[in-house]
């Protein structure tokens, strides 16, 4: 490497005391974290919304869960657990070990998604249309985002499986991530209940109609 | 120094302005002088805000300018004056919120004894109607929504029965007693506006919303839709009328009922030549863009229209007659009068609907 | 997520871009891509301009002119309201002026996420694109105001519902995705990327604005994408989110059960916080104009800042205040009045702030000391009206008419436009190399600046006699009194007049990049680190060989200092020049004393 790309890997130059921009490793981690609360900002909109509409008296829970969707977080636990071994690959060194590890993460996620669309399938076959009543809206809008973000977040790790390096440690994080939002997807469609929203909302003040 | 002169010009012109302004708040018509007291109170607040800067800044820009061996002092803050000029602030803020919030609790508290009235906004005319004797509002539903029916006053509710529907686009109320607006809307978000009365308030369809107010002038006030409600927003024409209570009570005498005629969702009021039509074209939205006083519009006024001779684009010329009436509302792309833009949406409608419409239209002179 | 290692910005002689391509098109560097949002955002916001004349013509001439009918009448208004607030001030202020200032200004090489932002360009111009399709599409773009509420925004009666009102949305889901992108960028490079000494505390206070107005974006953004989703939905695919039952031109529809209120509060979640992301920056550009031309420290930066941050997070419960008349629980008009009346107080202290910088100033009455003179004069007066209308029985007759007008075009329409005008003369010198030309600059002043008074101020006073807004006509009404009908004709004739004389602006721009005086690194004598480049306009890498190091803030004006003429210490400066005034110390400057240390830890 020359000598000058040496001393940018190396977060710029800097004098003896080593005070300086801290820059490229910590800016990788800061932008993922303020990505992860722009998202978690999103999601927390949709539920603050979907809550609102709950509490209106015409609200029907969606009381049927298919199977297909507790395939779907299984197969979250095994990317993160997947993204989790390449991210030590990666810290002992075994490049190559990292590598299939990620590619194996990549695969599982698009069995997530795939098992995402089945779910899908089988709503509407249940005769869960998304426009039939708002909780179905809400269910394919929440769950379709949730995988959109997964779409996002292959694309990037495919250029992590490439390089091999520090960003698949942030793809661990990330996935990590996807996987709680999910299990608070999961919550909101299917355990919060409009009693528990009024509850809620008188509790701390909100006049509900 | 021109920008101080200006800065200082500013400051003459809005006073002199302000002074002699022809623009100004309409007499008011209701009890709520107090929200024009609040207003007063915040606007000299604010006032001398604004003539005491601008005069300051003015004089900072002429008092130290830029001259030979001038040079700015190197003073970086003031703890003390930012926490003086904070603690003011407050107190202006204080000073302006408390009456606000204070006229405010007022205006969210209707008395119990006020009398009701209810508005139907619907793109882009305004229906009313009132509780009738037995003092109860007959439960809707959109489902029973017509061109005769606007509120959607269901057939089988017996407190239905009685409710007035006003005729025509014009409520009357008497002077000093309270009165609660009820408020909704058909199709899209309204608002119910009337600049004397000071209050109002949105309509929001599938939502009942309310203002109150006891009006103490008498005269006829416009009623102007107040939140943005498609093309016809700025035609959407009605007037609020306060009357003596003798004449109050003359008018509502004359108004028809709901139940006071044949079919379960009958056409109250007096016959006119062309009603039934005139209703379906208040409901479809046609006179947003057809005048039938002869103004010109987006569309070819119906005023003189039946029987004339039009002129086509492409050149034809054609007889307005039946068989082209019935076209032009079932098809209008087919023959686009000269001069118009080609914008009319089609309207399905049944063959008596048609046939209604087309007798009104006889019927505009 | 790692972008940009092995493009090229290793050191300003290896791996710089080489070919046109590479140099002015599809660049990484952070001030090739805030030019080209500049000038992205400067065409669009020309585009609104004329919107907003055509507009003036049917509001000053009604009927006069036969292509302006009400369906286009109401495309004008929204289009020129969107573009003007999203596509022309938070593009220019996040995307212009935060990119080429940011790492200048705390002395980085260039953003820490170069391909990101690079994309981030490549999107917003995606967006603008798709925005400009909606003029062609079947049915035009939509015509239901820049809010676009429901359930107008998706029903037959306004303009654009079959194509347009999708087009726009899809617009508005593709510039949030690039804000985000250059949103992660700002925040991250102004909190990982200063160079040794820069403190958070010795940044200018323009980077203080963009960076907390980045946050807010970043936070408020998703609830416009929200609510565009979901309208989407229900325009779509015939979901209920924000559609009752109702009866629409004799038809009943198909909805059930949605909440027209639920939009408006999303929209508005957004929409608060949005006028301070325009805000914010206009703040912080304006305390750097008036330091620099006054020749003295902001006053009170400490403070300064503090009022940002405070701003910023009240501006997220505030919302409300847009809906006092939307027929929401009544109870929520105390809370919504009192937020609103306290955000005011952070917001006056800023307004004396910057005229207490300029007592016992030295001020130069350059043209951006005029705009930035402006911006104090007509955000006060925007801001007070502000008032009026945060009070919620005030603003229950005020509401929807052309008091809102008057007072939004005031406090985000003219004093951020004053802002904008007087930052790119100010950096102008420093992104050219030349100098502007100064007649041309004052007489574009003028006109803007006293235009915008006879446009705006009379307003109010047709708001507070009652005249609703977004109205295409005003025929007929007995009490507006024919001299009113005389005012509109007047407004229009002034804004027509003021439209056209930003054309001495686009051509000074244009005209002074090859035939203005060269200027110098640092024509305006600045203290701040973006004045410190050795090459004007500085070039890939910013720094040369070695970053610099910092030893104070930005404002070290009025003291002895080796600053040309005398009177200031730049940023940059040795550490025997001496420290900030707000670190604790105390004896006067020269010494090195070993334990008071001007190159803090960053952090």
């Amino acid at each position: 490497m020359s000598a000058n790309a040496t001393l940018r890997a190396n977060g710029g130059p800097h004098d003896a005391r080593g005070n300086g921009p801290a820059w490229p490793q910590g800016a990788r981690r800061i932008g993922l974290w303020v990505f992860m609360v722009v998202v978690s900002t999103l999601f927390g909109l949709f539920a603050v919304a979907y809550m609102m509409r709950a509490a209106y008296d015409d609200w029907r829970p969606i009381t049927f869960v298919p199977w297909q969707l507790y395939c779907s977080t299984g197969l979250l636990v095994l990317c993160s657990l997947a993204w989790e071994l390449a991210r030590r690959h990666v810290a002992a060194g075994r490049l190559e070990a990292a590598r299939s590890a990620s590619i194996g993460a990549l695969v599982l996620s698009a069995m997530f998604v795939l098992s995402q669309l089945y779910a899908w399938q089988a709503m509407t076959a249940a005769d869960y249309s998304v426009a039939a009543n708002p909780a179905n809206s809400f269910f394919y809008l929440i769950t379709g985002l949730h995988a959109m973000h997964v779409m996002g977040g292959m694309v990037a790790g495919a250029f992590a499986v490439r390089r091999a390096g520090e960003a698949i440690g942030l793809c661990a994080q990330y996935w990590h991530f996807l996987f709680v939002l999910w299990l608070a997807v999961f919550a909101l469609l299917f355990m919060v209940t409009p009693d528990l929203v009024r509850a809620f909302c008188t509790t701390i003040g909100i006049p509900v109609r | 120094m021109a920008l101080a002169i200006s800065l200082i010009l500013i400051v003459l012109g809005a006073i002199i302005f302000h002074w002699l302004s022809p623009w100004w708040l309409t007499p008011i018509a209701s009890n709520w002088q107090a929200m024009d007291d609040a207003l007063m109170i915040t606007l000299v607040i604010c006032a001398v805000l604004f003539i005491v800067i601008h005069l300051f800044v003015a004089y900072a820009v002429v008092k130290f300018r830029h001259r030979e061996g001038h040079r700015a002092v190197a003073e970086s803050h003031n703890g003390k004056l930012e926490w003086w000029l904070i603690g003011a602030t407050s107190l202006g803020i204080v000073a302006m919120l408390a009456p606000g919030l204070n006229v405010y609790a007022k205006l969210i508290s209707p008395p119990a004894d006020a009398s009701v009235f209810e508005v139907m906004g619907k793109q882009w005319d305004w229906h009313f109607r009132l509780p009738g004797k037995d003092g109860k509002l007959g439960s809707t539903d959109v489902r029973f929504i017509n061109a005769t029916n606007p509120f959607g006053i269901n057939p089988d509710d017996p407190a239905g029965q009685d409710d007035v529907l006003v005729d025509g686009s014009e409520i009357h109320i008497p002077i000093k007693q309270p009165v609660k607006v009820l408020l909704r809307a058909q199709d899209v978000l309204h608002d119910f506006y009337v600049p004397q009365f000071r209050t109002r308030m949105n309509m929001v369809p599938g939502l009942v919303t309310q203002f109150w107010l006891t009006p103490t002038q008498t005269g006829r006030f416009e009623v102007m839709c107040a939140q943005l409600c498609g093309v016809g927003h700025s035609n959407m024409r009605s007037a609020v009328v306060v009357d003596e209570q003798s004449v109050y009570d003359a008018w509502l005498a004359k108004q028809p009922t709901f139940g006071g005629h044949n079919a379960p969702a009958g056409v109250g009021g007096p016959a006119e030549p062309g009603k039934q039509g005139r209703l379906i074209a208040q409901s479809r939205g046609c006179v947003a863009c057809h005048s039938v006083d002869g103004a010109a519009s987006v569309g070819p006024s119906w005023k003189g229209l039946f029987g004339k001779q039009e002129s086509l684009e492409g050149g034809a010329t054609i007889a307005v007659d039946d068989a082209y009436l019935k076209q032009s509302i079932l098809d209008p792309k087919a023959k686009v009068v000269k001069g118009y833009p080609n914008i009319m949406p089609p309207n399905p409608m049944s063959d008596e609907e048609v046939a209604a419409l087309i007798d009104y239209i006889k019927t505009v002179r | 997520m790692s972008y940009g290692e092995e493009h090229g910005h290793d050191d300003e002689n290896h791996h710089a871009p080489q070919s046109f391509w590479t140099k002015y098109v599809w660049s990484q560097d952070h001030k090739v891509i805030a030019i080209q949002y500049t000038l992205t955002a400067l065409f669009i916001g020309t585009v609104g301009l004329i919107l907003s004349d055509l507009m003036r013509l049917q509001l000053g001439f009604p009927g006069k002119f036969q292509f302006i009918d009400p369906n286009s009448y109401y495309q004008f208004i929204t289009m020129h309201g969107m573009i003007m607030v999203v596509y022309l001030l938070t593009a220019l202020f996040l995307g212009g002026f935060g990119n080429y200032l940011i790492p200048l200004m705390v002395g980085a090489r260039d953003m820490v996420f170069p391909f990101l932002n690079m994309l981030s360009y490549w999107f917003y111009l995606l967006a603008v694109v798709i925005l400009c399709v909606s003029f062609f599409v079947p049915g035009g773009p939509t015509g239901a105001g820049w809010t676009l509420y429901p359930p107008q925004a998706i029903l037959p009666g306004t303009p654009g519902t079959e194509w347009g009102i999708i087009v726009m949305l899809v617009s508005l889901a593709v510039f949030i995705v690039a804000a985000t992108m250059g949103g992660l960028n700002y925040v991250t490079t102004v909190l990982q990327a200063r160079t040794r000494g820069m403190t958070l505390m010795r940044m200018p206070l323009s980077v203080w604005g963009i960076f907390v107005a980045t946050i807010l974006a970043l936070l408020a953004f998703p609830a416009l994408f929200v609510s565009a989703v979901m309208m989407m939905f229900d325009k779509t695919l015939h979901t209920s989110f924000f559609m009752p039952a109702l009866v629409s031109m004799g038809q009943q529809l198909n909805y059930k059960g949605g909440s027209p209120l639920l939009f408006q509060h999303l929209f508005w979640f957004f929409g608060h916080p949005e006028v301070y992301i325009v805000a914010l920056p206009a703040f912080g550009v304006i305390s750097d104009l008036i330091s620099v031309h006054a020749r003295k420290c902001i006053f009170g930066y400490r403070m300064m800042v503090w009022a940002i941050v405070i701003i910023g997070g009240l501006s997220f419960v505030v919302w409300a205040h847009h809906m006092y008349v939307s027929g929401m629980h009544p109870w929520f008009g105390f809370f919504f009045a009192t937020t609103t009346l306290i955000i005011a107080v952070p917001t006056a202290l800023k307004v004396y702030n910057w005229t207490l910088t300029l007592w016992r100033g030295d001020i130069h009455l350059t043209v951006p000391m005029l705009f930035a003179l402006g911006f104090i004069s007509t955000f006060l007066i925007g801001g007070l009206t502000g008032l009026f209308l945060g009070n919620v029985s005030v603003d229950i007759p005020l509401s929807n008419t052309y008091f809102v007008v008057a007072h939004f075009h005031m406090v985000m329409g003219v004093s951020p436009v004053l802002a904008v005008f007087g930052g790119l003369y100010h950096w102008y010198p420093k992104v050219t190399g030349r100098m502007y030309s100064e007649k041309l600059g004052q007489a574009h002043f003028w006109i803007t600046f006293i235009g915008a008074y006879a446009i705006f101020f009379p307003m109010h006073y047709l708001g507070i006699l009652g005249m609703p807004r977004r109205y295409y006509a005003y025929e007929n009404y007995a009490f507006i009194p024919e001299s009113a009908h005389t005012l509109n004709a007047f407004i229009s004739v002034v804004a027509l007049f003021v439209g056209v004389a930003q054309l001495l602006f686009l051509f000074n721009i244009m005209w002074s990049v090859r035939r203005g005086t060269a200027a110098g690194g640092n024509p305006w004598r600045a203290a701040s680190l973006e004045w410190y480049t050795p090459q004007t306009p500085p070039e890939h890498g910013n720094w040369g060989p070695e970053l610099p190091s910092v030893h104070r803030g930005a404002y070290e004006y009025g003291v002895d200092g080796p600053g040309a003429g005398g009177d200031y210490i730049p940023q940059n400066a040795g550490p025997e020049y001496g420290a900030d005034p707000h670190a604790p110390p105390p004896h006067p400057k020269a010494h090195l004393s070993p334990h008071h240390d001007p190159a803090e830890v960053p952090k």
